[in-house]
């Protein structure tokens, strides 16, 4: 039991103590949001991939509110089907699912970092002409990027929608636990809208290392190195992001195996 | 310079060291994650009650009490951990402690099978109450104590109303009655239009990305804008 799980214990002792629903809403938030910190959820799967594909703030953005939405559905849906079932099997099911949508959640990953490095590769071969085709730092704000190719690759979108989804997939115990804990002692609605703001908890969170991460990069991006070594080696850079996503990816995936042939 | 383009190289290392450092929090672990399960029956004056919690916490329970060493022999080898909770007193003594049925105020006398098969059949206990049941307290605090996250669920092979009982630290003992018709599930609809709801924005929001961009304004009207085509 870490650190991290304080705020979750609090929420779920406000839960059982009936008593008044603010502060369990703000607990919610502040779990939601602590929750997004602990490992899981794609945080340093999707840095990298930000770093990869050259990502804006509106991409960090955009990914807070598609894990959180994502979370959130997959808490729902875990805890219908839990409560619906019968309880025998819907005990047995319910590590099987979640342990199994985590080797979904993995080879998604896995597959965005491999695409991700090969498109980097292919691109160097392709353009091998040009030089190294980064570091166009052109001083006039930074996101928008005056139409060039790379902010409008269809593939950076989906890799990243494909992330957030996978980062989303695997519901957290506690959400699960108050949304379970609610349909059965008569507080489905109280219960719905603890799990919306542990969601939202999480998107602020999750948005916050994005945009992090971003500024981090364009800084980064906007100084040219001297050294004609070095400057081949900034190039790779993203090619080892998408290393880097496939690592986070296969850590997944044996977590999940893991759980699975135990 | 230098620094910068140092800090561009590290950033995918120090990504890739975090993720394998930090292993992925297991999504199922317990005491957070699905609750025990528990059903009961009723024939007559006799109750059955069947208690089923999942291995880590069968395992959790044990240490707790100090079921996997022999005091007189020290570390056993011989026997699987199964076998050492089922042999173990002081897990015998805290289920008939920690489960328990009254009716009327009065307690029903309990008896747990021996622990044999625990992990598929769970704690298996039996109460012979005074009278014919209709309506009796069930109390079940197992595991409560070890963290206040644990909980049960009690689901009902008799029709009984409620169909399904939640029993945490905060409320360990509720009533059930077995003499209600049948069909009072636990009301879902509140969670399923939810559900449809989220997945709706979710796919909305998607959706939406996927469409086509409108045509970005350029500070430079004259100048023959990024292809179209290529959007998102």
């Amino acid at each position: 039991m870490n650190d991290l799980t304080g705020p979750e214990n609090v929420l779920i002792t406000l839960f059982d103590g009936a008593g008044a629903f603010w502060p369990a809403l703000i607990v919610a938030l502040g779990a939601g949001a602590l929750h997004a910190v602990a490992p899981g959820h794609g945080k340093s799967v999707t840095a990298a991939y930000l770093i990869g594909t050259h990502g804006r703030y509106r991409d960090a953005l955009r990914l807070g509110v598609v894990v959180a939405l994502m979370h959130t559905v997959s808490v729902l849906a875990l805890a219908l089907a839990w409560v619906g079932l019968s309880s025998g099997a819907a005990a047995v099911g319910t590590e099987a699912v979640t342990a199994w949508l985590q080797v979904v959640a993995g080879v998604v990953v896995i597959g965005v970092g491999a695409h991700l490095t090969y498109r980097h590769l292919r691109g160097r071969t392709t353009h091998a002409h040009h030089g190294h085709g980064h570091g166009h730092g052109h001083g006039h704000g930074h996101g928008h990027g005056h139409g060039h190719a790379e902010v409008h690759d269809p593939w950076s979108a989906r890799g990243l929608t494909a992330l957030a989804l996978s980062g989303g997939l695997v519901p957290s115990p506690s959400a699960f636990i108050v949304l379970v804990s609610g349909l059965l002692t008569g507080r489905s609605f109280g219960a719905v809208v603890l799990v919306l703001a542990f969601g939202a908890g999480m998107a602020v969170t999750l948005t916050g290392v994005g945009v992090v991460t971003v500024r981090g990069a364009t800084m980064v991006r906007g100084r040219t190195p001297r050294l004609r070594a070095l400057r081949t080696a900034a190039a790779w850079a993203p090619a080892l992001a998408g290393v880097a996503v496939a690592i986070g990816g296969c850590l997944y995936l044996a977590t999940a195996v893991t759980a699975l042939s135990s | 310079m230098r620094s910068g383009l140092l800090a561009r190289l590290c950033v995918p290392f120090i990504v890739a060291v975090v993720a394998v450092l930090v292993p992925a929090q297991t999504a199922a672990a317990h005491p957070f994650g699905p609750p025990s399960t528990a059903r009961i029956a009723v024939d007559g004056d006799r109750v059955t009650l069947a208690w089923l919690p999942a291995e880590d916490d069968w395992v959790a329970l044990g240490q707790s009490l100090g079921a996997f060493e022999d005091p007189a022999t020290g570390a056993d080898t011989t026997l699987t951990g199964e076998q050492k909770l089922a042999r173990s007193a002081a897990v015998r003594d805290y289920l008939l402690a920690h489960v328990g049925v009254t009716q009327g105020g009065r307690p029903c006398a309990a008896e747990l099978e021996p622990l044999e098969r625990l992990l598929a059949e769970g704690a298996r206990f039996g109460f012979e109450c005074p009278e014919p049941v209709v309506t009796v307290d069930v109390r079940i605090a197992a595991l409560t104590d070890l963290h206040q996250a644990y909980r049960t669920v009690l689901t009902s092979d008799t029709p009984a109303e409620p169909a399904k009982v939640l029993f945490t630290k905060a409320e360990d003992t509720r009533s059930v009655r077995f003499d209600a018709p049948e069909g009072g599930g636990v009301p879902l609809a509140v969670p399923a239009v939810a559900l449809v709801a989220v997945l709706g924005v979710l796919v909305l929001l998607l959706v939406r990305r996927r469409a086509p961009a409108p045509p970005a304004a350029s500070d430079k009207p004259a100048e023959p804008a990024a292809t179209p085509g290529t959007g998102v």
